[in-house]
Parts: structure tokens; sequence; C-alpha cells
């Protein structure tokens, strides 16, 4: 579904993604983990097509990204990690925008926007202007808005920050049934119990490089670690593992 | 003071930041704007010594004194109205709106603090163009009557030192409005239109009661300065404004003094009055602000998605679609539209009232020219208006690029939307200006299909203009559309939009000048070059659509975000 060959990416002198080579199976719940900085959210623009790599290719469903920038943008979903949106529409119509953006109208917008509205509890302020929305109310818009055209591959960039514990378990259980249903998911977050209790292989990044893949246990015996995501993380990413563990004692 | 002093250091370091920022960008950036705003400047200066040159040649039998004086109040009034509204827009959205006024309310500093730290940023923000536009008046007004050496630095002292007043006006107004006035947003935009409205209907009433058929051109020039007395009340600021200029210029150290003086211990009064009615109404207004919560329904489809349906029937769908998207959010930003209304509105009072001074009634020449100055007028609006609402459009996708950029559908649609939104609204718009112009005037059918084919090409080069510079100079961390615009993209493209409607009105007066003024050209002759002229605009119109959008649908395709 997903496949990275080589993708390295920079801003100028700063080499954010170097030499990144990956792939996602269908229905895959992957999580990319990371310190601030190691070219998480890069990665996901680079398979979004908002940035393009240096060099090296990006394909979704074996389609060429930037070659068949429309067909794959078809394919794919994104959320972002600040729910950025147009203030001055109300959630329905911008709803209404993007499925018309994407070719979806009639019996087959309605029947995805009411099944969205009420699996996401939007119902009571759908019609109202976005601006008057929370956090947690313009992650649901964000988050309908990216299934309505029934995506095969997901790109999620730390979605559950900010979020209350009912919508970040709804949130989860959402991608747990598209990742059932044969969607591709990938997922950065700093959340490591979310990477642990859902993804089927986990990524970590530093520096802009895959220091690290496989499942959990994988991970561990790599990392020399018994415990939990957080003690192989930290082993990994050499980072304040000792603070952590210690803090924990 | 500790909070005070915390956010004026603030201030400093930003910008000292910002002068270090301007010395890593490019020379010739700074070189352009530098001299841009320069030939600007001179360009100004010579229009109002002209103007004065002018006046004074007609004013025989006339005191020209007393018509310079006139126009002085009439000039300071209006100033002070433009101010005034101004300040009060600003204040409401820098000390109700604004993130930061949130972040700094959160902190451990008083609301006064607060009032002031966004007063003064109001205050610089609406009156340096005043500023710019002012002293170039001052010092040819300075330089015609001979004023002497002390007359511009003291005019600038008492222009600065009177920008206070209008400043803690508008935001006594803005504090006031929005901590007791109506609650919802709409409440405090019917109390400003209405009253605006109210102030621009007594004006109007009493220009429509003249009766100026009869009388020669000075004379009624007077008649409409005794029509707007009221200019000169003795109570309003401008007034003492406009009189301590006047009296600069004429050396009476008393009157300058005295008027000085006086602007100056109103201006401390009202900035120390609206200061210390911060401490309330800061607080008030904001939690008023915060409370407020829009709970009209909106349907998925409402007027902007049928008017963009019928009127774009030319372009894709998806294309429609963002510009509806685009027409919603400019309709229910009353800051946005208030500052259109205000832009488009008083030409057109002024073109329904053309008849009012029986213009229609004169001869050709007359008739050519008051047509020429009208069609500058509707064009110089339209350069400010896509300057100021177009050219930011792209950078206001900003952070919500990733709903159209993710997308499937090429990117060059998002510009095409946005010069098709542009072109379609500036065209029904100024057309409609003219087409009321012309029929007003009862211009002779020639002039008015000129005048129309000139504004058809002015707007397709001005949007071309706006929606590809737009694209080659975004500014994606700015949310606030004015800011965007005074960056070095917004400043290129308002030069060159002036220069351009410059061309094309130059290329379409020629043959009117010759044919009406001077009758130099007979009818067959005049044809000809008519139809030269409107080649002319349109080579010139397609040149300088297309040359911009290239390049920003080239830059559109390479952006990364």
């Amino acid at each position: 579904m997903i496949a990275l060959q080589g993708v390295s990416k920079s801003f100028g002198r700063k080499l954010a993604v170097d030499g990144l080579t990956l792939e996602v199976a269908p229905g895959e719940f992957f999580a990319l983990l990371g310190p601030n900085g190691a070219g998480k959210t890069t990665t996901i623009k680079l398979i979004a097509g908002l940035l393009r790599p240096t060099s090296g290719r990006i394909f979704v469903c074996g389609l060429d990204v930037q070659e068949r920038t429309i067909e794959a943008k078809r394919l794919l979903g994104y959320v972002p990690d600040q729910p950025f949106l147009y203030d001055r529409l109300s959630g329905l119509e911008f709803l209404s925008f993007v499925a018309d953006l994407y070719g979806i109208d009639g019996p087959e917008f309605r029947r995805e926007r009411d099944r969205l509205v009420e699996l996401f509890s939007m119902g009571d302020y759908i019609h109202e202007l976005i601006e008057s929305y929370s956090h947690g109310m313009r992650q649901r818009v964000v988050l309908a808005a990216t299934l309505l055209h029934r995506p095969k591959v997901i790109l999620v960039d730390e979605p559950l920050v900010g979020l209350d514990p009912r919508t970040m378990r709804l949130v989860k259980e959402v991608f747990r049934q598209e990742a059932r249903a044969g969607t591709s998911i990938l997922m950065s977050t700093h959340i490591l119990s979310v990477a642990e209790d859902f993804a089927d292989r986990i990524g970590i990044m530093q520096e802009g490089r895959l220091v690290a893949l496989g499942k959990l246990e994988d991970l561990r015996r790599r990392a020399g670690a018994g415990g939990g995501l957080e003690e192989v993380f930290f082993r990994i990413t050499g980072e304040d593992g000792g603070a952590a563990g210690e803090s924990r004692a | 003071m500790r909070d005070l002093r915390a956010l004026a250091l603030l201030r400093a370091r930003e910008l000292r930041n910002r002068i270090l920022l301007l010395g890593r960008q490019s020379r010739f950036k700074i070189l352009v704007v530098t001299a841009f705003s320069v030939a600007f400047w001179i360009g100004l200066y010579k229009a109002f010594y002209t103007g004065f040159s002018f006046l004074h040649a007609a004013a025989v039998g006339y005191s020209f004194g007393d018509l310079v004086a006139a126009m002085f109040h009439v000039f300071f009034l209006a100033l002070t109205v433009m101010l005034v509204v101004s300040n009060a827009i600003i204040g409401y959205t820098g000390f109700f709106r604004s993130r930061e006024t949130g972040f700094l309310l959160a902190l451990p500093v008083r609301p006064q603090s607060v009032f002031l730290y966004k007063f003064v940023e109001g205050l610089i923000f609406s009156s340096w163009a005043v500023l710019f536009l002012g002293t170039p008046l001052l010092a040819a007004y300075g330089r015609f009557f001979d004023a002497g050496p002390l007359f511009f630095p003291l005019s600038l002292a008492f222009l600065a030192v009177y920008l206070f007043l209008p400043a803690a006006l508008g935001a006594l107004a803005a504090m006031l409005v929005t901590a007791y006035l109506p609650r919802t947003r709409r409440g405090l935009l019917a109390v400003v239109s209405a009253g605006t409205m109210a102030a621009i209907l007594a004006v109007v009433s009493r220009l429509l009661a003249l009766k100026g058929t009869s009388v020669p051109d000075l004379k009624l020039a007077v008649e409409v300065f005794e029509s707007i007395r009221f200019s000169r009340h003795p109570l309003l600021p401008s007034f003492w404004l406009s009189r301590g200029v006047l009296s600069l210029s004429e050396g009476d150290g008393r009157d300058v003094f005295f008027f000085f003086a006086l602007i100056l211990a109103n201006a401390l009064f009202a900035t120390v009055l609206a200061h210390g009615m911060s401490s309330r109404l800061m607080m008030r207004g904001w939690f008023a602000v915060q409370g407020l919560r829009s709970r009209k329904i909106y349907g998925e489809r409402g007027w902007a998605d049928v008017l963009a349906e019928k009127l774009l029937f030319f372009v894709h769908p998806s294309v429609r679609r963002i510009v509806a998207k685009d027409l919603k959010s400019f309709v229910r930003d009353p800051v946005q539209w208030s500052q259109f209304l205000i832009f488009f509105g008083l030409l057109a009072i002024y073109f329904l009232n053309l008849r009012t001074f029986a213009y229609e009634e004169r001869d050709l020449f007359w008739k050519n020219v008051i047509a020429q100055m009208n069609l500058l007028a509707t064009a110089l609006t339209l350069a400010t208006f896509s300057s100021r609402f177009i050219f930011p459009q792209l950078s206001l996708e900003g952070r919500r690029f990733w709903v159209i950029g993710m997308a499937p559908m090429e990117r060059e649609r998002i510009l095409g939307g946005k010069l098709a939104l542009s072109f379609t609204c500036s065209l029904v718009l100024s057309e409609a200006l003219i087409g009321l112009s012309s029929g007003m005037l009862r211009t002779p059918a020639a002039l008015a299909l000129l005048h129309a084919v000139a504004l058809f090409g002015i707007c397709l080069g001005l949007s071309g203009l706006a929606v590809g510079l737009g694209a080659l100079y975004p500014d994606f961390r700015e949310d606030n559309p004015s800011k965007i615009v005074s960056g070095f993209g917004g400043t290129l493209n308002l030069v060159l939009s002036l220069l351009f409607v410059l061309a094309v009105l130059t290329l379409q007066a020629v043959p009117c000048f010759l044919y009406y003024g001077r009758w130099v050209l007979g009818p067959a002759a005049f044809r000809w070059v008519v139809a030269g002229a409107m080649a002319g605009i349109g080579i010139l119109s397609a040149a300088v659509c297309l040359v911009p959008m290239s390049l920003g649908l080239r830059a559109i395709r390479r952006l990364e975000i």
C-alpha cells in the first residue's frame, strides 16, 4: 500500500529525512515514533505529496506519488497535527466542500455524511460555524472529512493531542476498524501506549533515519529490554531513559 | 509598571529582530521597495503642488486662501472620521479577538497594560499611511505658500500628536460598543454600520440640496464647501488641526501655540481616559466576546454556492466550490466586507449624485474630463481592492492548505478559482459603477464603450497580477491579510497595479482628449485610433494577466508546505 524507496528530504543544508526505505501493507496499522525533529511529520507530508522528496521514490497503492499525484491523492486520507479549518464555514459546509473536491455527491455524500456525523457525534454543532468549535470538535470534523472518500491509506500526524479521553477512545477505535477493513494506517504519535496497544508494526525515527523497525517483540529483542515500549524507545533512541526509569521507580 | 516595561521590551526586541532579518533579505527587494516608496512620495508631492497651482490660477475673483482653508477643513475631517473607524475596527480585533491578547491576559499583566500595548500597535498600523500621504501634502503646501523651513517639521509634529486623538476615540468606541452594546457581533456591526451610514447620508443630503446648474465651476466649488460648513465647527478636532497648520503657514505664532496646545491636551486627555477606562472595559469586553457563540444554523449549500454555480458556469466544478468557499468566508467576516463596502459604496454614492452638479449638461470636453476622472477613481479603487483582498488569498489558505493541497485535482485549479472569483467580482462591480457614471453623465456611446473595454482589461490585468504575485510571494505564517499585503509581494503588487492602471488609462485617454477636447481628430480617424487603443489595452492586459499567472502557476506547482 505504502512504499518508500530510499527517500531523502533536505531543507537547505538540513537533512530532515535520510534514505528512508519502508513498506506498509494493506490493513496494517503502522506507528511512527521518534523524538521531536526526528522527521516524522516530514515523512508523512512526503507521502501525502505536500512535500517533494530530494531523492528516492514514494508509492501509494502502486502509484508513484510524484508522477500520478492526482490518482494517488484519491486513495489517500491525511489528518494533520493541527486541525486548521475554514473558520467561517459550518462543519457541514466544510464536509460538503471536501466531498465536492473528491467528486462525491448526491446520495453517496448524504449517506457518508450521516454515517460520519453519527459516528463522531457531531449532530449538535455540525450546522454552526467552525470558529465556535473546540479543539476536539475540530479534530472530529477533520477525521470525518478524511474518511468521507473512504481512503485506502490514512496518514495521521499526532491525532490525539488535546483530545478528551472519550474522543481519544473513539478515534483509536475508528482507526482500528479502518485497519480491519483493509485500510493501511501510518500514524505518527508521541503517545507510546497507543502504538503499544494498536500498532502491528512500529518504526522509530531519529535524526531523519529509521533506526528501528518491527513488531514490539522484535524491538524489545533488539533493545535488550523486557519492559514496555517506553523503555524500548529510550534504549533505542538513547534519550533520557535513565531519568525516566528512576522517576518510575 | 513592570508589566508595561516587559511588553515594551518585547516589542523592542521584535523590532530589533525584524531589522536584523531585513539585513538577510535580498538587497534587490529592499532597493525595489525603497525606490518605489520614494517615487510614490515624489509623485504625490508633485500632484499636490500642481493641484495648488491649478486652484490658484482658477480662483480669479475668489479668495484662494479661503478655498484652501475650506479644503483643509474637509480633508482633515474626512481623515479623522476614517481614522476613528479604522482604529475602532483594528482595536476591536486587537483587544478582543487576538490570540496574543488571550495569552497576555492569562499572564500577570494588568488589562490596562495590554490595552496600551495593543493601542500603540493599532495606532502605528492605522496611521502610517496617513503620514505617508499627509507629508507630501504638507510639503507641497509649505513650498507653494513659501511657508519657511520650520513649516514642514512643525506641521509634521502637529499631525503626529493629532493621530493619538482619533486613535483614542476609536479605541474607546471599540471598548464601549463591545462591553455594553448588543451582545452579538451582528448587533455590534449594526451599530457601527448605522452610524457610518447616517454620517454619509447627512453629507449627501446637504450636497443634494445644491443648485449647481447655472453657476460657474468655481462658484459651484465654493457652494459645495459652504454646504459642508459644519467641517469648520470649532469643537471639531479636525478644525484645530487645519487651523493649526494654516496658522503655521501664515506665521501666526499665537494661534500655532494655541492649537498645538489644544490638540496636545485633548490627545493626552483622550488617551489617558481610554487607558483609565480600559481597566474595566478590557476584561468586560473580553468576556462578552468570549461568551459569543453564533447559534445560527447553516445549511449544506447556500446562496454563495448558487451564485458560484451560475456566475462561473464556465469553470471546473471543483473551482466553483473553492470560489463558493472563499465567498462565504469573505461575507461572514465583517472586518473584510465592511472595508469593501466603504471602498465601493462611497464611489456609488458619488456617481449617483453626478447630476446634482449638472455635469450631464456640460459640453463634451467637460463630460470627457469628468468621465475620465470617474474611470480613474474606479480603476484606482479596483487596484486597491485587488491588492487588499485578492493578493493575500493564497497566503490565507496557509495552514489550511492540507485541505485543498490533498484534494485530487491539479493545484493550478486553485489559482484558477482565485482568478475567476477576482475577475468576475471586480468586473461586475466596476462595470456597474462605470455604467452608472456614463448614464448619469450621458456620455457619448463611443466613450462609454471605450471605458467599459478599458475596465474589462483592467479587471483582467489586476486579477492576474494579484493572483499570480500572491502565489509567487506567499506568506503562509500570517493569518492577518493586512499584514500579508504590507510585505514585499504586496507592495510590489500595489505598485505594479498602479502603473498598469495608469498605462491603460493613458492609452484610452489620449484619443478621447484629442477628439472630445481639442477636436484634433476627425470622426473617422477617431474610430481608428480608438480601435488601436482597444487593441493596445487588450494586449497589455493579457500580458499583465498572463505573465504573473504563469509565474504563479509554476510557483504553486513547486509549492511545499
